[in-house]
């Protein structure tokens, strides 16, 4: 893949902080809660790496999900 | 006669109905449902009356002839992938309210359904419409319209903030740094029950601090908070921790200015002073900080 640009290594730790908030949650939301944070990440992968602020925004909103999601209320992710 | 069709505005009203039976009535003769009937007289003179009515609801409901005024407005959509722009709107301010608040409502209404702003109560009290406008930080709802029609108004987000969406600017860094000041009463001994009494010069004292609404254009206007944001905590927050320091009923003084003695939480402030030009309310966060300041060097609540 060759050197990460920083952003990627940003994006990159935001998905490996919320795949560990996520193991801190019951076992039987795990699945459902990594599947989500999967989606999510997916859904934008298609931005290209030169559009450096559609991905800090991104990245910004990334960062205020995963805040709620550490909050210890908060125990799963229900979707229809 | 006129053709009763035009431009007839959105609401609920008894208009179009009405029309369409005068039109009825002129085309076909009297088709009026008899709960109607009495609403509505089916002589040709009185459809030429409400054809008239509509055009005069076409021309606008104040009356006045059109004046147009060109906007520009910051647009800028996260799922599309195209840089910020400012868009142009022609706007008819003859038929529109004085505010810079009801012209966006206007574009919004009648141009352009997917602009995004926050507003909620229309007059200067919640502090949610704040924006830039023609390049000064203001509430869009007390901002009266430039009536020149050759003068071009710019609408844009507060500078220096995130955009969300459009006008929308993310407040999380603000909110959270007014929280970090503690904004609560803190006392030292367990409450009684009872009031706390103040007497009225130390309620005096907090004149002019407790009318903060929040709405940040203080510290969106300041460079100081432009080049620090997440460090330096900006005018509104400084006039909150000053409202919570010389409030008498207060017992955590001392601790309230030793958290903002610091040489990036308070000394950032250079006294530029665009927050007291620019306070939507009128207050004077620079004088609240220079307070501070000289609280500080005091020992003591100054």
């Amino acid at each position: 893949m060759g050197r990460l640009s920083g952003l990627q290594i940003q994006a990159l730790s935001l998905y490996r902080q919320a795949w560990r908030a996520a193991r801190s949650k019951p076992a039987e939301e795990q699945p459902a809660l990594k599947q989500y944070i999967r989606d999510e990440f997916h859904k934008h992968r298609d931005i290209p790496r030169a559009n450096m602020m559609l991905v800090e925004h991104m990245l910004r909103a990334g960062k205020k999900k995963l805040q709620m999601l550490s909050m210890r209320e908060v125990t799963g992710v229900h979707r229809k | 006669p006129a053709s009763p069709h035009g431009n007839v505005s959105k609401g609920i009203n008894m208009l179009p109905v009405l029309l369409a039976a005068g039109r009825r009535a002129l085309t076909q003769g009297p088709a009026v449902p008899s709960y109607l009937a009495s609403f509505i007289s089916t002589t040709s003179e009185a459809a030429q009356a409400a054809a008239t009515a509509s055009k005069k609801v076409a021309a606008g409901s104040t009356g006045k002839p059109p004046l147009y005024k060109e906007f520009q407005i910051y647009r800028w959509n996260p799922d599309s992938q195209e840089a910020p722009k400012y868009a142009s709107y022609q706007v008819d301010i003859n038929n529109c309210g004085p505010m810079m608040l009801d012209v966006l409502l206007k574009i919004k209404d009648e141009q352009d359904q997917t602009l995004s702003i926050r507003r909620s109560c229309r007059e200067g009290i919640c502090g949610s419409c704040a924006m830039n406008v023609d390049g000064q930080n203001t509430l869009a709802c007390l901002c009266k319209v430039n009536r020149d029609p050759g003068h071009v108004g710019r609408v844009a987000p507060l500078p220096h903030m995130f955009v969300v969406k459009d006008l929308v600017v993310d407040m999380a860094n603000f909110y959270a740094q007014y929280k970090s000041i503690k904004p609560y009463l803190q006392k030292k001994e367990k409450t009684s029950g009872t009031e706390y009494y103040q007497s009225k010069e130390s309620r005096a004292k907090l004149d002019g601090l407790y009318e903060c609404i929040l709405c940040a254009c203080c510290s969106t206007s300041c460079p100081s908070y432009w080049w620090n944001p997440d460090k330096y905590l900006g005018p509104a927050v400084l006039l909150a921790a000053y409202r919570w320091i010389i409030d008498s009923r207060d017992d955590a003084t001392a601790e309230r200015l030793a958290a903002v003695d610091d040489a990036f939480k308070l000394y950032r402030c250079k006294t530029i002073l665009n927050c007291a030009s620019v306070c939507p309310k009128g207050l004077n966060p620079a004088k609240a900080i220079t307070k501070i300041k000289q609280s500080i060097a005091a020992g003591s609540p100054v």
